[in-house]
């Protein structure tokens, strides 16, 4: 469906997208993870054609630059920042966008509609915006870009500074539009929300693609092994073939295989005071990758 | 093309819901129509109100007339009865323009051309009010003609004063004899005429001393420049608000501009822009969209301007070119809102900046101060802003009487200015994205 091949982009010296690839298949979800800076949304705007890349391509359904109004139909997008009228209602945003994209008549009608439901904002339609929670804006953010019923939507960030009923509102919201087989590009920089949402991954940082993958091939690849700490009601009176190390009655075992690990401590006849697991997750992926913490 | 129909009446949607945007496009310029149209309306040679003192200390029927010549004046109000502390103390505190001291044997030698030791009349004006002492003089020297006229009309007291001067003049031994002559000759002359007066008011009665044709020293007529063959202007048309509601209507426009300006940064900011950006519609259509709504306002800002500046009295003397004017006006703002929008990076640099150009283009080009009272480098200046442009030509519309050719020079100067605004406006633009 989407195709990014090497983009590239400077802003003076400052390198925001440094040869960038991936392809997104049709009805994928797809996260692009990375701190702040990244150079995600920058990659994002390329995609959307607001900004010319210095150099590589992005192709959209076969054979559509981005840049093409044919392509700009297909996409919907929910800038990370609350693109709305403040002086309109909910109502006339939703009708505002849905005119820019040709929509007019019963359709548009029928379109604003679905979208104010989708958005959980149907009562309050028609009270301007400014009058909005920080999460029914984020919401109508989401809806403004869903309006024209786009098969690609591009999620910038789309819960960032909501309260935690939004974000699991907007999450409901997502998988659902995932159900429905609409591609999902998804940036964001909490590794949980790729993780619930999202097929694949992308890491980005400092402008470059650093791991692209499952989310499970990805802790494979670059998230070591799981840690297992077991706190022991006694000491086993032979502890040379034990897994891990031993201090005490406190036994850690790293391990990709954490759980075989603990099914052959039980045949063992040891028993447990306490058993912990840490499992590798993105985090861990990041701070493998790139030395430092995805919130750093 | 229909996407930029939908920006503009969105724009124009989002305009008319803010209070602040609305107040310095309509009830700002109103209030300064009003304000200009009041303070030059009082300019008027026939509006102007001067409260002086007189004080007589003469106290003769010469020096009555001459107070009641000087109240005759049009806007004048004349206290008497005061001492000349008083009146002194009056005019020190800004409670009176001026005090005339009218001297004592004023009455002996007032409108005698050849008075010898004339007892001299005496001015004194605030002096913060120079313009109004000029006036006070030319008020006295009409007040002094009247009684040289009242002289003549009075031949039996008038014989004496002739007599004495033939006796000065024949017995003055340093006057060269061909002066003398000339002046024993027109002597002649005036008791020739004194005699002819006397005679026509003896045999018509004393009545007919009132109705002598009255004589003047010279009578001045105000020419209408705007319209050399015809009064109509001057009788009908023309008023204070003809010439203030133009400076007005520029001020609506500004407060336009500023408000689109403003509004296309909040766009930026608030990620709109963006939106706009990636929806199937082309760049130039976005900018087309808010050049349009923008036009829309500043033409729908003058023509309501019109409408209010008609209520009050102003009659533009051709439509037509009020309507080119505005059209020109409008495309002329339209670029200096593109470019005014590009000047910052946020709401408030913007509407601080662009409001502080514009006060600077108000005060050379004639918003704030008619060009009229400037002094020649700043009507140089003026050239280079556009508000001096768009006043020149809805003036020349509404009571210059410019023809299709002359208004054509300065809708041509807004249009170019326009094109070049909005060229520099969206080449900064595509830079700053």
């Amino acid at each position: 469906m989407i195709q990014v091949q090497n983009l590239e982009k400077s802003y003076g010296d400052l390198k925001a997208v440094d040869g960038v690839s991936f392809q997104v298949a049709r009805g994928e979800a797809f996260g692009l993870l990375g701190p702040n800076g990244a150079g995600k949304s920058t990659t994002i705007s390329i995609m959307v054609g607001v900004l010319d890349a210095d150099s590589g391509s992005v192709v959209i359904d076969g054979d559509k630059k981005s840049s093409h109004a044919s392509s700009r139909r297909l996409i919907g997008v929910a800038p990370q920042s609350l693109s709305l009228y403040e002086e309109f209602s909910g109502n006339e945003n939703l009708k505002f966008f849905g005119e820019l994209y040709g929509l007019k008549g019963s359709k548009l009608k029928d379109r604003v509609n679905w979208s104010l439901e989708f958005a959980g904002l149907t009562e309050q339609a028609k009270k301007r915006v400014k009058t909005y929670s920080g999460g029914m804006k984020r919401r109508l953010n989401l809806a403004c870009a869903l309006v024209h019923n786009p098969q690609i939507i591009l999620l910038d960030e789309p819960t960032v500074g909501v309260d935690p009923q939004s974000r699991n509102h907007i999450f409901d919201s997502i998988e659902k539009l995932k159900s429905q087989g609409r591609t999902i590009i998804y940036t964001t920089h909490y590794m949980e929300e790729a993780q619930r949402l999202c097929d694949r991954v992308a890491i980005m940082d400092h402008g470059k693609l650093l791991a692209l993958g499952t989310i499970g091939q990805l802790i494979e690849q670059y998230g070591g092994n799981s840690v297992v700490t077991a706190e022991l009601r006694k000491i086993p009176e032979f502890t040379s073939g034990l897994p891990g190390r031993l201090e005490g009655t406190s036994l850690r075992i790293e391990s990709t295989k954490p759980m075989d690990d603990i099914a052959t401590l039980t045949s063992t006849g040891l028993t447990f005071e306490s058993l912990h697991i840490d499992q590798p997750d993105l985090e861990t992926v990041f701070l493998s990758l790139t030395g430092r913490s995805l919130r750093d | 093309m229909r996407s930029i129909y939908v920006i503009a009446i969105k724009d124009l949607k989002i305009i008319s819901r803010d209070g602040m945007g609305l107040f310095f496009m309509f009830a700002f310029p109103v209030m300064m129509g009003v304000f200009f149209g009041v303070v030059s309306g009082s300019f008027a040679p026939d509006k102007v109100e001067m409260t002086i003192a007189v004080i007589d200390k003469d106290n003769s029927t010469m020096s009555k007339k001459f107070v009641a010549g000087i109240q005759d004046s049009k806007g004048m109000t004349v206290k008497q009865n005061m001492t000349v502390e008083e009146a002194s103390n009056e005019v020190r505190k800004g409670k009176m323009t001026g005090l005339i001291i009218i001297p004592e044997k004023f009455g002996e030698s007032a409108g005698i051309m050849w008075a010898e030791n004339r007892a001299a009349i005496k001015i004194g004006v605030d002096p913060s009010r120079k313009a109004e002492f000029g006036m006070l003089q030319g008020i006295v020297m009409q007040a002094s003609g009247k009684l040289m006229i009242e002289r003549f009309q009075d031949p039996e007291s008038f014989k004496p004063h002739l007599k004495e001067a033939r006796k000065k003049i024949a017995e003055d031994e340093e006057l060269p004899l061909t002066q003398k002559l000339l002046l024993q000759g027109m002597m002649n002359s005036l008791d020739v005429f004194i005699e002819s007066i006397g005679k026509v008011q003896n045999s018509e009665g004393d009545e007919a001393k009132g109705k002598m044709p009255q004589m003047e020293l010279v009578e001045v007529k105000q020419l209408d420049i705007v319209k050399p063959e015809s009064n109509s202007v001057t009788s009908k048309i023309r008023n204070a608000w003809d010439i203030s509601f133009p400076q007005a209507m520029l001020w609506g426009v500004l407060g336009c501009a500023a408000a689109f300006a403003i509004s296309l940064v909040r766009e930026r900011t608030e990620g709109t822009l963006f939106r706009l950006q990636v929806a199937p519609i082309d760049r130039y259509f976005i900018l087309a969209g808010k050049a349009l709504s923008c036009f829309i306002a500043v033409v729908f800002v003058i023509a309501v301007m019109t409408f209010l500046g008609y209520l009050l009295g102003m009659r533009p003397l051709h439509w037509d070119l009020l309507l080119l004017a505005s059209i020109c006006i409008a495309v002329c703002f339209v670029g200096v809102m593109m470019l005014m929008s590009v000047i910052g990076r946020t709401e408030q640099s913007v509407g601080g900046a662009g409001w502080g150009i514009f006060l600077i283009f108000s005060m050379f080009g004639g918003g704030m101060l008619p060009l009229a009272f400037m002094p020649s480098f700043m009507k140089t200046l003026s050239n280079f802003s556009p508000v001096k442009w768009g006043i020149y030509s809805l003036e020349g519309a509404i009571w210059r009487d410019f023809s299709f050719v002359e208004i054509l020079g300065p809708c041509g100067i807004l249009i170019g200015i326009g094109v070049v605004c909005f060229l520099l406006g969206n080449w900064r633009m595509k830079r700053m994205a």
